[in-house]
This record gives C-alpha cells, sequence and structure tokens, in this order.
C-alpha cells in the first residue's frame, strides 16, 4: 500500500482535528480499532518485560500532529524532556545543552550523540529540516504556530545548531517549543513518510503495525540513556469502544487500558493501579458570529451558569480541577480568583440575561456518547431554572465537525490542549482560540485578544509576563466565548505490576522507565 | 426449472444495479463532503478540489457512478478514503470475522430452535412445554444487546470465565479459542433468533400433526418417533428454512449493535464506521456486498426450496 | 408469506367471531391490557411520574429507596419518572414506524399484487432491495442523512418496516384479486382506484393489521438501539435505549439501573407479541407465522 503524501496528509489533518476536540473516544466516528490479534483474548502479555496496552484512539507516526499521545514519546526523542509532575524544569534529552543569548533573540543548542533507528546518526542537519517543515504551515501541523517565533535554523557544526528568532523571545516559549520538538531523519521527515514509518531515536522502535488492529514495538538498544528502556516489548491493541476496552482489561485480555472514562475509576481503584495523566481541559464554547450569542452580554450570562463543582461531581467523578479560561493550574496565566469572581452565580446569570435583552433559547451541538453531552445536561437543567431553553442536539461526529467548522453550532462543549508554560500558545493550531479567522469569530477575532496573545509572546520579564497574562485573562473573560470548566486529566488503568508509567505536560505516554 | 433458475438470477442482478444506485445515491446525500471532513475548514478551495479530484468526486454524480460501476463489475470498488487499502481488501479482513459470528449465531439458533420447537409442538400442555414456551416468549422480548451487555457483566467481569471483547480467531487456527471468542456474541443473538426460529418450526409442525397424512402413517402401524421424523418434520421443516436464510441474511452487516457490544470486528461495525468516517467508497462497496450476499443467500434459498416443491417455480 | 389467501371476504359477523376469539385468548387480552397500560402511562406521564424527569435533583446513581423507587440515574434523576417518560419515545415511534411502514408498504403492496405486470416487477425489486439491506443499517443511514429528531427516527424506523407491509398486501392482494366479489365491484362500474380502496383493501386488513403490531415491537427494539448508539432520542428526553446506554457505563456502580429499562423494553415487545399472536389466532385460527422481521430487528 502507498499513499500519496496528500492523502497522508488529509488523514492527519482529519485525525489532527479528531483528536483536538473530542474528550474521549466517540463511538460514532472513532475508526474501527478492533482488536484483532491472533492471539486468544485471554493470553495477555504475562511475560515479564512485555506489556499489552488496550487504546480507543488512533495512531500516526507523524510526531507532529497530536493524536499520537499514547506511542509517539516511544518512537522519538525530544531536545527537552519536562517532569511528569506537570512543572517545568527542562531536562536534557534529545538537547545535551542549550544556550540562549542576551539578547533573547537566538539559541545555540547542542545535540546528544545518538542514533536513529535506522542506525544513521543525529546531526544538526535534522533540526534544520525539522525547522523548516514546522513553518511550513501546509506540513507544519500543530507545530506550526509555536514554531512561529523562530527566523531561522542553521547547523554550526555537525551536532550544533543556532535558531534565529524574529524578535526577543521569553524563555518559556523556546523551551516549550524545544519540548515539542521531534528529531526526525532528514530524509524521512514529510507527512507521507512518516504515516507509515516513524523515523525518530526514540526508545522503542516498530516491530508490527496494522492499521486500527495492533502495534508492536520493540526495545530500541541503541537508546541514549543505557539501559533503558526497561521493557523488551509493547504491544497496543485498538478497541472502538471504551467500555468493551475497560470489560478487556477486566477479564484480563490487556494488562493495561488508557485514556479511560472517569465513572471506572473508582470500581477499578482496587484491583489495578490508577495513573492520573496530564490531560487536557473542557471549555464550553459559544459561536460570536451567529446569533443568539453574538450577543456580548449573553454570552457572559452563560458563562455565570456553569455549575463546575456539580460537573466535576458527576461528570469527571471528583477527577481534574476547574478552570476557568483556557489555562491548566499549572500555567503560569491560571487564575482562580475568576473562579471566584466570574463563577457559578444562577442569580448573576439571570440578571445578565436580562440585560443583555437577547433570546432564550440555543441549540449546543455535542458528538453523541461522550461525556460531554452529559456536562451539557447539567447545564441545560440549571439555564432552565433561569429561563434559558438550551437544546442539545447531539450529532454523529462528522457531521458534528463539519458543523462546528463551518460555525454553524451556536454553542458546544469541547476540549483543548495544555498550553504549557507558555500562554501564547493558547492560540496554536486549534479552531476557536487563533488569533486569525477562528471558527467563532470570523475575521472579527477581538483586536484586544490579538494584541493579548502577541504581547504574552514577547514579554520576556516577570513583570511583562504578569500584566501580559492578566491582560489575556481578562480579554478572555470579557469577551466570555471560550468558558473553561473542568481539567479533564487523561486516565489509565493498569495491572498493578505494571509502574512507571507516566504523562508527560502534552499528556503524551513515555514509557521509558515502565516497567512490567 | 432452468427457466425459473434464469429469471431469478436476472431478477437478482436488476437488484443489486438498483442497490448500487440507492447506495450511490444515498452515499451523496450524506451530510459533509468528504473533502472538507478530510481536510477541515482552513483548506483553500484549490486543496479542496485537488483532494475531491484524487478521491474521484470531481465531475457530475452520473460520470462518477459510471465510472465506479465500471470499476465494480471487475471487481474493483476502489480505495478506503482513510485507510488508503482497496475496500476489497478492508472487506476481506472482516468478512471471515462476520461470518464465522453468523456461523456460530446460526449453529446455536438451530441447536436451541429444533428440539425445543419439536417439544413445544408435540407437548404443548406439559410441564416442559410450558417451561419452553416461556423460554420462546422471554428469549423473543428481551433485546439481544441487552442480553449482550448482561453476559459481559455476569461471565466476562464478574466470573472471568470468558473474554469480555470478542476478537477474532479463526476457527480453523485455534477451534477452542475460537469457540470462547465468539460464543457470548453468539448466545445474546442466538437467543433471540432461536426463539423466533423455534416458534415457527412449533407452529408449522403444530399445523402438519393435524394433516391427513400423517394420521394414515400412524393408522399404518408406523412408529410415532418416524411419523415425527419423516413424515411431520420434514414437511414442517420447509418454511422454517425462509426463516433460517432470512435470519442468516441479517446476520450479514446487521449486528451492528452486538458487535458495538462485544467490539468484534465484523462487517457491520466496519460500516457503521465508514458511515461516521464518510469513507464514501467502503460504504458503497460495503453494503452493496451485504445486498449481494444478502440476495444470494436468498435465491439459494428459494432454489432449493423449489427443487423441493415444484409448485414454487410457478408462481 | 403465508397468510391464507384463501378465506372468504370477512362479513361483519366473521369479524365479531375474529374478536371473540382474540378476546377468549387469554394471554392477548393480558398484552393488550398491558399496552394499555403502557399507553396509560405515556400519556399520562407527568401527572404519574413522581419527579421531573429531567430535574437533577438528587443524589447522583442511588439504589432503590423510599424517595426515588427505583433510583437515581448519574445525574440524580429520577429513574422511574424518567421511566414513565420513556415509553413516549418508545410508543411513538412503534405507532410513527408501523404508521410509515403500512403508509408506504400498504399501497405499494396493492398496487402490485392489483395491477401486476412491471408494476409488480417494480415493486418488487424496490422490496427485495430494501429487505437486503439490514434493518438498522437502513436506519442508521436515515438518520445521518435527515439528521438526528424524533421524526426523523420513526421515518428511518418504519423505511425498514415498508417491504413486508408491501409483500403481506401483496399476497393478500392476490389472493383475492380475480375473487367473484371482486369482479363483482369492477362490473358494476367501479373504477380501479375505487375497487382497490373500496373493495380490496377492507379484505386484505387482517394480516395488515398483525403486520402492524409485529412492527410496532420491531420498532421499540431498534429505536432503543439506535439511542444506545447515540443517533435516537435527543437528550434529555429519557428513551429506555437511552437510559441503557448510560446504565451500561454505571452497571458496576449501579447494577439496578440497566435492570429496569431492559425489562420495559422487554415487557413492551412482549405485550405486543402478545397482541400480535392473539390477532392472528383469532385470524386465521391457527399459530402464528409472523415475526420475519423482528428476526433482525431484534439482533441489531
Amino acid at each position: 500500500m502507498t499513499l500519496s503524501p496528500i492523502q497522508s496528509r488529509l488523514i492527519a489533518r482529519r485525525t489532527l482535528l479528531r483528536t483536538g476536540f473530542l474528550a474521549a473516544g466517540a463511538l460514532a466516528g472513532a475508526p474501527l480499532l478492533s482488536a484483532c490479534g491472533s492471539d486468544s483474548g485471554e493470553s495477555g502479555g504475562g511475560t515479564a518485560g512485555k506489556i499489552t496496552l488496550g487504546t480507543t484512539k488512533i495512531m500516526q507516526f507523524d510526531p507532529y500532529l497530536t493524536n499520537t499521545d499514547i506511542h509517539i514519546h516511544s518512537f522519538y526523542t525530544y531536545l527537552i524532556d519536562y517532569p511528569s509532575d506537570g512543572t517545568y524544569k527542562p531536562n536534557p534529552a534529545g538537547a545535551e545543552k542549550w544556550e540562549f543569548a542576551s539578547d533573547h533573540k537566538s539559541v545555540t543548542i547542542t545535540l546528544r550523540e545518538a542514533k536513529y533507528h535506522s542506525g544513521a546518526p543525529v546531526t544538526a542537519g535534522d533540526v534544520v529540516t525539522g525547522v523548516k517543515r514546522a513553518q511550513d504551515p501546509d506540513a507544519g501541523f500543530t507545530l506550526a504556530q509555536p514554531t512561529s517565533f523562530i527566523d531561522s535554523a542553521t547547523a554550526v557544526d555537525d551536532r550544533t545548531v543556532r535558531l534565529n528568532f524574529k524578535q526577543p523571545t521569553p524563555e518559556p516559549l523556546v523551551l516549550d517549543w524545544m519540548f515539542a520538538f521531534p528529531l526526525v531523519t532528514a530524509a524521512g521527515n514529510t507527512p507521507a513518510k512518516l504515516e507509515h514509518e516513524p523515523a525518530g531515536s526514540g526508545p522503542f522502535r516498530l516491530a508490527e503495525f496494522q492499521r486500527n488492529q495492533r502495534l508492536v514495538l520493540k526495545k530500541n538498544p541503541d537508546f541514549y540513556d543505557a539501559g533503558k528502556p526497561f521493557l523488551d516489548e509493547v504491544e497496543y491493541r485498538f478497541f472502538t469502544d471504551e467500555d468493551a476496552l475497560v470489560a478487556a482489561l477486566e477479564s484480563g485480555s490487556v494488562d493495561g487500558a488508557a485514556y479511560i472514562a472517569f465513572r471506572h475509576a473508582d470500581r477499578l481503584r482496587d484491583r489495578f493501579s490508577l495513573v492520573e495523566g496530564n490531560g487536557r481541559m473542557s471549555l464550553f464554547f459559544m459561536n460570536a458570529l451567529i446569533p443568539p450569542f453574538d450577543n456580548k452580554l449573553l454570552r457572559q450570562a452563560l458563562a455565570r451558569a456553569i455549575d463546575r463543582e456539580r460537573i466535576l461531581k458527576q461528570v469527571n467523578f471528583g477527577i481534574g480541577d476547574p478552570v476557568y479560561t483556557a489555562f491548566m493550574p499549572s500555567s503560569p496565566a491560571f487564575d482562580p480568583a475568576y473562579l471566584g469572581s466570574h463563577g457559578f452565580d444562577l442569580d448573576a446569570a439571570a440578571a445578565l440575561l436580562e440585560q443583555s435583552g437577547g433570546a432564550r433559547k440555543a441549540v449546543a451541538g455535542v458528538t453523541s456518547g461522550t461525556p460531554s453531552v452529559s456536562t451539557l445536561e447539567i447545564i441545560q437543567a440549571d439555564l432552565k431554572k433561569i429561563g434559558f431553553e438550551l437544546e442539545i442536539a447531539p450529532q454523529e461526529e462528522a457531521a458534528y465537525l463539519e458543523a462546528l467548522f463551518a460555525s454553524k453550532l451556536q454553542c458546544t462543549v469541547a476540549a483543548q490542549p495544555n498550553n504549557m508554560q507558555s500562554p501564547s500558545l493558547v492560540a496554536r493550531g486549534r479552531q476557536m482560540l487563533t488569533t486569525k479567522a477562528n471558527t467563532t469569530f470570523g475575521d472579527k477575532v477581538p483586536p484586544a485578544y490579538v494584541e493579548a496573545v502577541d504581547a504574552a509572546a514577547s514579554a520576556i520579564t516577570p513583570e511583562e509576563q504578569k500584566t501580559a497574562y492578566a491582560a489575556l485573562n481578562t480579554i478572555l473573560v470579557e469577551e466570555a466565548w471560550a468558558i473553561g470548566i473542568t481539567t479533564m486529566p487523561s486516565l489509565f488503568a493498569l495491572d498493578k505490576r505494571i509502574t512507571g508509567l507516566v504523562t508527560d505536560v502534552r499528556d503524551y505516554v513515555n514509557l521509558t522507565e515502565t516497567k512490567g | 426449472m432452468y427457466g425459473y433458475l434464469i429469471r431469478r438470477l436476472l431478477q437478482f442482478a436488476v437488484v443489486l444495479l438498483l442497490g448500487s444506485i440507492a447506495v450511490w445515491g444515498f452515499t451523496f446525500a450524506l451530510p459533509g463532503d468528504p473533502a472538507t471532513v478530510l481536510l477541515g475548514p482552513d483548506a483553500s478551495e484549490a486543496e479542496l478540489a485537488a483532494t475531491r479530484d484524487r478521491l474521484g468526486l470531481s465531475g457530475s454524480i452520473v460520470e462518477q457512478y459510471v465510472s465506479w460501476i465500471g470499476h465494480a463489475v471487475a471487481g474493483d470498488l476502489g480505495s478506503s478514503y482513510y485507510s488508503g487499502r482497496p475496500v476489497v481488501s478492508e472487506l476481506l479482513d472482516r468478512i471471515p470475522a462476520t461470518v464465522q459470528l453468523a456461523g456460530f449465531a446460526m449453529a446455536l439458533t438451530l441447536l436451541i430452535a429444533v428440539p425445543v420447537g419439536i417439544a413445544v409442538a408435540l407437548w404443548p400442555h406439559s410441564v416442559v412445554g410450558r417451561a419452553l414456551q416461556g423460554y420462546l416468549t422471554a428469549g423473543l422480548a428481551v433485546p439481544a444487546f441487552w442480553l449482550g451487555l448482561l453476559l459481559i457483566i455476569v461471565l466476562a467481569v464478574q466470573l472471568r470465565w470468558l473474554p469480555a471483547s470478542s476478537d477474532f480467531v479463526p476457527l480453523w487456527r485455534d477451534p477452542g479459542g475460537a469457540l470462547t471468542a465468539t460464543i457470548l456474541p453468539a448466545s445474546a443473538i442466538a437467543v433471540h433468533t432461536s426463539s423466533v426460529t423455534a416458534r415457527f418450526l412449533a407452529t408449522s409442525l403444530g399445523e402438519v400433526m393435524g394433516k391427513d397424512y400423517i394420521r394414515t402413517a400412524r393408522a399404518k402401524g408406523v412408529p410415532e418417533r418416524e411419523v415425527i421424523r419423516r413424515h411431520a418434520l420434514r414437511n414442517a421443516s420447509l418454511p422454517t428454512v425462509t426463516i433460517v436464510g432470512l435470519q442468516l441474511g441479517g446476520f450479514l452487516g446487521g449486528t451492528v449493535v452486538i458487535e458495538a457490544v462485544f467490539n468484534y470486528p465484523g462487517l457491520g461495525r466496519l460500516l457503521y464506521t465508514a458511515i461516521g468516517e464518510r469513507d464514501y467508497s467502503l460504504v458503497q462497496g460495503g453494503v452493496l456486498f451485504v445486498v449481494a450476499a444478502f440476495l444470494l443467500l436468498n435465491l439459494l434459498v428459494d432454489v432449493f426450496y423449489a427443487v423441493l416443491d415444484p409448485r414454487i417455480r410457478l408462481t | 408469506m403465508t397468510t391464507a389467501p384463501n378465506t372468504p371476504a370477512p362479513t361483519p359477523r366473521r369479524r365479531l367471531a375474529s374478536l371473540r376469539r382474540f378476546a377468549r385468548s387469554r394471554s392477548a387480552v393480558a398484552g393488550a391490557a398491558g399496552l394499555l397500560v403502557l399507553a396509560a402511562l405515556a400519556l399520562f406521564a407527568p401527572l404519574i411520574a413522581p419527579f421531573d424527569p429531567a430535574a437533577q435533583d438528587g443524589e447522583p446513581l442511588l439504589g432503590p429507596s423510599g424517595a426515588h423507587l427505583l433510583g437515581t440515574d448519574q445525574l440524580g434523576r429520577d429513574i422511574l419518572s424518567r421511566l414513565i417518560h420513556g415509553a413516549r419515545a418508545s410508543l411513538i415511534a412503534a405507532a410513527g414506524a408501523a404508521a410509515v411502514g403500512a403508509g408506504i408498504g400498504v399501497p405499494l403492496g396493492l398496487l402490485a399484487g392489483y395491477l401486476g405486470r412491471w408494476v409488480d416487477a417494480v415493486a418488487m425489486r424496490l422490496v427485495d432491495l430494501l429487505l437486503a439491506v439490514p434493518g438498522i443499517l437502513l436506519a442508521l443511514v436515515i438518520i445521518v442523512v435527515l439528521g438526528p429528531g424524533r421524526l426523523n427516527l420513526i421515518l428511518a424506523i418504519g423505511i425498514g418496516a415498508v417491504p413486508e407491509f408491501a409483500r403481506l398486501t401483496r399476497v393478500a392482494t392476490l389472493g383475492i384479486r380475480d375473487r367473484d366479489f371482486v369482479l363483482a365491484a369492477r362490473g358494476m362500474g367501479a373504477s380501479t382506484p375505487d375497487t382497490m380502496v373500496r373493495t380490496v383493501l377492507p379484505n386484505v386488513l387482517a394480516p395488515i393489521v398483525i403486520q402492524v403490531v409485529v412492527t410496532a415491537s420491531m420498532a421499540v427494539v431498534v429505536e432503543a438501539g439506535l439511542t444506545f448508539l447515540g443517533l435516537g432520542t435527543p437528550p434529555p428526553a429519557p428513551s429506555w435505549g437511552g437510559m441503557l446506554q448510560d446504565a451500561r457505563s454505571y452497571l458496576y456502580q449501579s447494577p439496578s439501573y440497566g435492570l429496569f429499562p431492559g425489562l420495559c423494553l422487554a415487557a413492551t415487545v412482549l405485550c405486543l407479541d402478545r397482541i400480535g399472536r392473539g390477532l392472528q389466532l383469532a385470524v386465521s385460527g391457527s399459530g402464528p407465522n409472523v415475526a420475519t422481521r423482528v428476526t433482525t430487528g431484534g439482533a441489531v
């Protein structure tokens, strides 16, 4: 089978869109991810050094995509690592050391001596090629916006690369970029090639892949971190349905289940070890392009009618934290004060509703069968109390995405990724929060928002950063089109003998130190 | 007989052609242009056009259909938009799994339905007969997917006797494994279908038992066992064969919910997913296959019927 | 189809006899009574249900208790109230689908059977085609094309029921087309449409009525199946299929939750089945060859 570049790109884009917005694997629309291994369901991965993980997620080998959370970290080494506890202390990985210029306009990175799976050495030229791809809006995918601060990349020597910035750029933004930047062989770094062949230097190599059925990884003996990884083999099995995945875990067909729903947590806690990853956030979006939410006061009214406590308790089963704008608690822009001053208050919502003079009904689009439906049901019940009728219209995923992108949905609940330690990343890649045309404002993105994002991306001193982040929050709250609900940690249930499975701040699974 | 066969084959071809047109029309009526769905909203018009071109979506609907049907006749159903693999390979991957589940479900159905049907017909008022009638009623009333859920909870999760997710284990490679993997979904289906079949058989058998030739056979001193086996059952099984044929046809692609409940990699699942992904060529090829298989099965049943009962050929 | 086409034209007296036979079948009467109760529950749901089915007032996932007889669901809504209101979704789907199926299928069958020739050929090939697509897939595609919503749901399920109605009507029509009373009507100068509607239709009603009941029970299960897949009745309107889908997620925390909607479904199908059997017995005096479509509908 050969894929044309455009085709793999389509697939890539498609999966990117999908996973960007969906909190959990919906039945509808998830591709056929059936477990179809040749061994019987009972066998599991019993031998030491081998584990079998079940997942409902789709897989790509292209690290420029976001939907690759569960396995991509196994194939690739990134320039730096952050610790898995959600903090942002940079640790050397693909880069041995890095040095910022005093004018904040460049960084010089020294690469560690390492080999790709193919045997070729890691070179500065690979980084240059990788940066060029990231800068190409058609091939950069999720790395495109985060790379936009880079003016040029030059190879100083075989293992040294220098990045020149367009303007003075804050260190956290560069570090976030380095953390997200994978080392890929220059020759293999095209969407078409990566579609079916990873080209990295990570702890595991690809052994076998049947699309949507199973993926087998084998230990990379040449991994830079001698002695690691600990596991010899990892097998992923694909499930279309999350409940079927959990049932498979409980009946011993797989050793671990990845990205399972919160409701399973309590029941599984005794028999399995549960791992909470850093996860994403769920947000309530209102479309400012069409009635009724072209009315700012109405948006502000609904923003006060989101009962995060109850959603945390009843939809998230107590897992996760409330958020107000699109920033995780670990983000420097996270401001818990808004949860108090602008939190759930039906009286305030009713008053704003009255003041807005807007319509008293709206339709929320959502993919059927996801937890977002329950979240909306809670919002719906509260809104009913203040005389606002929210109709929920669950759709099958393809129709939902189309309506969403065409700005036809009045409102919806969708997931957003962690913006790490650079609040300006809030505007990366996604459809509802970008600074250019976006699906909730079209061409009329509030200028104050564009300014605030730009300011956050160029604030160097702590004082400047503080001001910029506060301004960003202010405009998000004022315009009230993207209302944070809760964080959605990723949840893994693992056989008790499995230890050391962690996720990084992007929520990518790291198996380097996993034992089974 | 040949005339009948030719007539039926012609009908088969006509329905298939109608089917291909209908499926085609339906996929085009689905909301969501595959190119837009694949590329996302930020794609330029040029990119969209290039994609449509590549997917074979440019040109008028009639042109597209004609080109597609031309290839289809030659056995080429195009490639899946999503996986890039030929639709025929995608289908061939699923067909063994579907046939195996259908086979198990049908075997179970008959294993239950035949004795139960006979018992209910022969001893309707005995304790056993009444109990079995209770089973028939319950089996008919309980939705198969709900039963599937209950089976998973009890047998797979609580007792851990059987796997909850049913991988496809080919029978020819590992008969034991195939049995354990397929038994739960097959049972969930078979409880329902066996109730229908058994009731059908019981009714036909009840009717036949009242017929003159049965009385004659008894009067001639043929042992009761022989009467039932040779005379009654043989005649009563004819209408039942029709039902079994319909059921078997329904198993191909019609067990979507059961497959979802058990995570079974069958055809219904594939089509359901393909519809969700707007994978037109896969939907078209897959539905056409299901329709063809169903029609063929019915044709076989009808021919079988016609061989046994010459009067059929005339109608 | 094995509906006896050779029964004589029913007279009012024969109909009365049939009705009496139906009334004598205890299980059929029980089924009818059960259905009436269900219909009453659906119709007067707001009066009967102890709580607003959308009100999220209770603690989530409570077991059965004095306050909430059948417990609460994951959002703290009263399960009993939701079950009672859920009868609406099921019965509306059942009645609607049967109406759509009969509304399209019966005229199609009448035309095919009475006019014969090419009309028959075309109609029957269409029916063959509809029959060849598994009901749940057909409904799925139709819903995706039309978009979600109650009316579209009914249409989607109803279209799947068309072929059975068409086939039955056609066979019954064929059986009486050349009978004396039909020929007599024609002889007295009745037009073709007139003959079909006034003379033929009343005399082929019996199998159609039975099929209505069969279709209704099929529709109840398919509606639940589609809602289970997330494409049926939209929230917060309760539907048994939707409750089953929710319950499936919480079967461990609250096992009884999943039990009740399933039982309601089973009970409804049971009542309809009893009625269908009773009708069949009443009409033909023999047992049923009902439920051909149920075979696939039930498996979903």
